[in-house]
C-alpha cells in the first residue's frame, strides 16, 4: 500500500517536474562516480553521485583543483570522457601527473563569466561526459547566478551519468546541488631546512561533507614533484 | 573478343601543358570507350571491344581516334592489339596506326627497343650483360632457363615481349566533386529561408556522398551577395559526418556567429568527401558520445569562445613550465600506429625513450603527446592526491621584497602580504639556443600569512619577479 502511494506520489510530481523521484535521494540506490580515494570514497558513501550537481568549496590554495584533478584522473581511468570549463587556469602538467588522460579531456576556456554556465549547459545537453567541471574560482562572491540557473542545470544532468563538479570558493549552486565538499589545507610538508634551503612537498587538506552527509570529515594528503633533468 | 587500343600522345609545341594534355586524352578516349586507363604521363589504353558493330573497320577507328587527338592539337600514334601491354609497347614504339591481330603480337614487337618495357634497374643490368637490346631478343630466349635466372618480375616482362598479358584494365575514375550551385530569382535575405534551401541542397549531397560509400570532412560555402561582394566560409568537421541535418546546424552556427553583410543571390555548396571512420563501440565500456552530437558541441562551444580555446591539451617535449599546445578534441583520431618492440604503442618512439627521474627518484614519462600514454606506464600511485597549480597565463608582475636572500613580501594584483614561510630556489632554464625562448629562472614557492600558497619566479634574464600561480 506504501509502496503504491510512494509511486503515486512520485508520479505526481515527475508530471509537475517538481522533484526527482524518491530513489535519487537514497544514497543507497544512487549511482556513484568512485574516486582513487579510499578517505573520499568512505566520506562519501562510494563516490559523487552521477546525476547530480556536487560542489567543492574551500579558499584558496584548500586543495580543490588537486582534488578536482585526481576525480579528472578516476573517470578518465574508467575510460570516460570529462570537460573542464574555466577560465583558461588549468594546468595540464598537474593534471598529467594526477594520471588524467588528456586525450580524454575536452577544455573549454572561457574569457568572459557567462560563458562559463552557457558553456556547461552546451557540455551537459551533450550527454555521455562522465565529469563536467564548471571552475569558478575567479568568481569573487557567493550565489552570484540565481537558483533557476541552477536548478536548470541540474534538471539536464538528472537522470545522466554525469557528474557536474562545480569548483568555487563559496557555494554556487547550494540547494541545487546534491553534495558539497568543503575544503581546508591543514599541514604544509617542506622538505630540508629553513636555514640553508628546502622546498615544498605538499600539504595536507581536511575535507568536510557541508551538505549530503554532516559532521564527517576526511583528511586527504596532496603531494608534488618537480620536474627534474 | 578482347581488344584494347593504346594511344601514345604528345602535345604541339605551345599548345597545352602536360597536365591539360593528359585530361584531354583521358576525354577522348572516354568518347570511344567507357574503360580508360591512364598507363602513364603520355599514354592512354582503352578497351574497344564490343565496337565491331559501330566500327567494322578497326584501322578506320584507329585512325578516328588519331584525328579527335590531332583536332585537340595533340599528336598521337595508336595500335590495337588482343593485350594490353602489347598495345602499350607498340603505340609506344611505332609510329602512325598499328593494327595487331591475334597471333601478330610476337611480330611487332620483336625490333622494338626493350627499354620500352621500362624494367627495374637491377633487371635491367642483367639484360644488358646478357647484350639484349630489342624485345625480339628477350622473347627468343628459352622460357625455361629464364625462369631459372629472373624473378617473378623478370618473367612477367618476358611474357610482354612475347605478348602475353593476363593483366585487367585499371579503370581511371575521375575525382568527383560533390558540389551544388544555386541561383535564386530573388536575392535572399531571410536566414530561415536559406537554411531551407541548404537543408535541401546537403540532402541531396549527403545522399550522393552514401550511394558511394563516403563521408563529408568539411563544407565549404559560398555566396554572391547583392551588393557585388562574396562571403565564404569553410567549415572542418571534429569527425567525418554524412548527417545533413548535422552539417546543416554547423552551417547554421557559423551563419549566426558571422552573417552575410547584404542578401544573397546565389551559393556555391561543396562537400569534401572523405572515407567514413569506422567505430567500434563496446559493451563494457562507458558510452560515447555520438559523433553528430559531439560535432555540433563544439561547433557550438567554438561559436561561445572561440576555436582556439576548446581542445584538449597536449604537452610539449620541453623543460619550460606550462609547455602545452590545445589540439582539436577528436575522441576517435585515425589510427596511426608504431610498433616497437613487439608491442603496439601509438607513442612516438622519441618520447617513449623521453622519461625523466624526479626527487624520490621514480621514473616518470613526459613528452610530447603524453595524453597518450598507456595507464599501466603512469607511475604515480592512485590514492594520492597530485597537488595542483592554477596558473595564471601570463604571469603577474609582482614586488617582492627581499631579505638575506629570502622574499619576506608580496605585492601583486592577485594577492598581496607578508611571507611567512618559503622554499625555494628551484633553478629552471633551457632553451638557450633558441634566442627568442630561452629561460633561466628562480622559482620560490611562498606562503603568505593569509594562508595562500603561490609559486613565484624571478626572471634571471630580467631580475623581475612574477606569480606563476597558485597551489590549490
Amino acid at each position: 500500500m506504501l509502496a503504491l502511494r510512494k509511486i503515486e506520489l512520485e508520479s505526481l510530481l515527475k508530471e509537475k517536474h517538481l522533484f526527482p523521484n524518491f530513489s535519487s535521494f537514497s544514497s543507497d540506490f544512487q549511482e556513484k562516480l568512485g574516486t582513487s580515494l579510499p578517505a573520499l570514497n568512505d566520506l562519501l558513501s562510494g563516490g559523487l553521485p552521477r546525476g547530480q550537481i556536487s560542489e567543492i568549496t574551500g579558499p584558496i590554495s584548500s586543495g580543490k583543483s588537486s582534488l578536482l584533478y585526481s576525480v579528472l584522473a578516476q573517470a578518465t581511468r574508467q575510460r570516460e570522457v570529462v570537460a573542464c570549463v574555466d577560465c583558461n587556469q588549468f594546468d595540464p602538467w598537474s593534471a598529467y601527473r594526477s594520471g588524467l588522460d588528456l586525450k580524454k579531456l575536452l577544455w573549454v576556456r572561457c574569457s568572459q563569466s557567462y560563458q562559463l554556465l552557457k558553456a556547461a549547459d552546451i557540455l551537459c545537453n551533450a550527454g555521455n561526459f562522465g565529469v563536467i567541471a564548471l571552475d569558478m574560482i575567479n568568481l569573487k562572491r557567493a550565489g552570484l547566478y540565481g537558483p533557476d540557473v541552477w536548478f536548470r542545470l541540474q534538471r539536464i544532468v538528472e537522470g545522466t551519468k554525469t557528474v557536474l563538479l562545480v569548483l568555487s570558493v563559496h557555494p554556487q549552486a547550494r540547494t541545487a546541488s546534491r553534495l558539497t565538499l568543503s575544503l581546508k589545507k591543514k599541514d604544509l610538508y617542506w622538505e630540508g631546512r629553513q636555514s640553508t634551503w628546502k622546498l615544498l612537498q605538499g600539504f595536507s587538506m581536511e575535507v568536510n561533507c557541508a551538505r549530503g552527509k554532516r559532521d564527517m570529515t576526511k583528511v586527504l594528503v596532496s603531494r608534488q614533484s618537480r620536474k627534474t633533468a | 573478343m578482347q581488344r584494347y587500343g593504346a594511344v601514345y600522345f604528345h602535345a604541339q609545341v605551345g599548345s597545352s601543358g602536360p597536365l591539360e594534355s593528359q585530361e584531354l586524352a583521358l576525354q577522348i578516349a572516354g568518347d570511344f570507350s567507357p574503360w580508360v586507363e591512364q598507363a602513364g604521363m603520355n599514354l592512354v589504353v582503352m578497351d574497344l571491344s564490343g565496337l565491331s558493330r559501330q566500327w567494322p573497320d578497326e584501322k578506320v577507328l584507329a585512325r578516328t581516334i588519331v584525328q579527335k587527338f590531332q583536332d585537340k592539337n595533340l599528336l598521337a600514334q595508336i595500335a590495337i592489339s588482343s593485350n594490353r601491354a602489347t598495345a602499350r609497347l607498340v603505340a609506344s614504339g611505332t609510329a602512325g596506326t598499328s593494327i595487331i591481330l591475334p597471333g601478330q603480337e610476337k611480330e611487332f614487337l620483336a625490333p622494338l627497343p626493350l627499354a620500352l618495357l621500362e624494367a627495374p634497374l637491377e633487371i635491367g643490368e642483367v639484360f644488358d650483360r646478357w647484350g639484349l637490346r630489342t624485345l625480339g631478343d628477350l622473347a627468343n630466349l628459352p622460357e625455361k632457363a629464364l625462369a631459372q635466372r629472373l624473378d617473378e618480375k623478370g618473367m612477367e616482362l618476358y611474357r610482354q615481349a612475347c605478348g602475353e598479358d593476363a593483366t585487367p584494365l585499371l579503370p581511371h575514375t575521375p575525382i568527383e566533386t560533390f558540389e551544388v550551385f544555386y541561383a535564386f530569382d530573388w536575392p535572399l535575405e531571410n536566414s530561415e529561408s536559406l537554411a531551407f534551401t541548404l537543408n535541401h541542397l546537403l540532402d541531396r549531397l549527403c545522399r550522393r556522398l552514401d550511394s558511394r560509400s563516403l563521408v563529408a570532412e568539411a563544407v565549404s560555402l559560398s555566396m554572391n551577395l547583392a551588393d557585388g561582394s562574396e562571403n565564404a566560409r569553410h567549415i572542418r568537421f571534429g569527425f567525418p559526418l554524412n548527417d545533413a541535418a548535422t552539417i546543416l546546424s554547423l552551417v547554421r552556427l557559423d551563419l549566426e556567429a558571422r552573417p552575410p553583410q547584404a542578401a544573397i543571390e546565389s551559393l556555391l555548396l561543396r562537400l569534401y568527401p572523405a572515407p567514413p571512420r569506422p567505430v567500434q563501440f563496446s559493451l563494457v565500456e562507458p558510452p560515447m558520445i555520438p559523433p553528430e552530437k559531439l560535432a555540433r558541441t563544439l561547433a557550438r562551444l567554438c561559436a561561445l569562445v572561440g576555436d582556439q580555446n576548446v581542445g584538449s591539451p597536449a604537452l610539449l617535449d620541453t623543460y619550460r613550465p606550462d609547455a602545452f599546445e590545445m589540439r582539436p578534441f577528436d575522441l576517435n583520431p585515425p589510427q596511426r600506429l608504431h610498433r616497437r618492440g613487439g608491442r603496439q604503442t601509438n607513442l612516438p618512439l622519441r618520447n617513449a625513450e623521453c622519461g625523466m627521474r624526479n626527487k624520490e627518484n621514480r621514473f616518470t614519462l613526459n613528452g610530447n603527446n603524453s595524453s597518450l600514454i598507456p595507464h599501466s606506464a603512469f607511475p604515480i600511485p592512485q590514492s594520492e592526491v597530485v597537488m595542483a597549480l592554477r596558473i595564471f597565463r601570463p604571469s603577474l608582475q609582482a614586488r617582492v621584497k627581499i631579505e638575506r636572500v629570502r622574499p619576506v613580501s608580496l605585492e601583486s594584483p592577485v594577492a598581496s602580504g607578508n611571507i611567512i614561510e618559503c622554499g625555494g630556489p628551484w633553478r629552471t632554464s633551457g632553451e638557450w639556443w633558441k634566442k627568442d625562448q630561452r629561460w633561466a629562472w628562480d622559482e620560490w614557492d611562498v606562503l603568505l600569512n593569509n594562508g595562500q600558497l603561490y609559486r613565484l619566479y624571478r626572471d634571471l634574464s630580467t631580475e623581475q619577479w612574477f606569480v606563476f600561480g597558485a597551489y590549490d
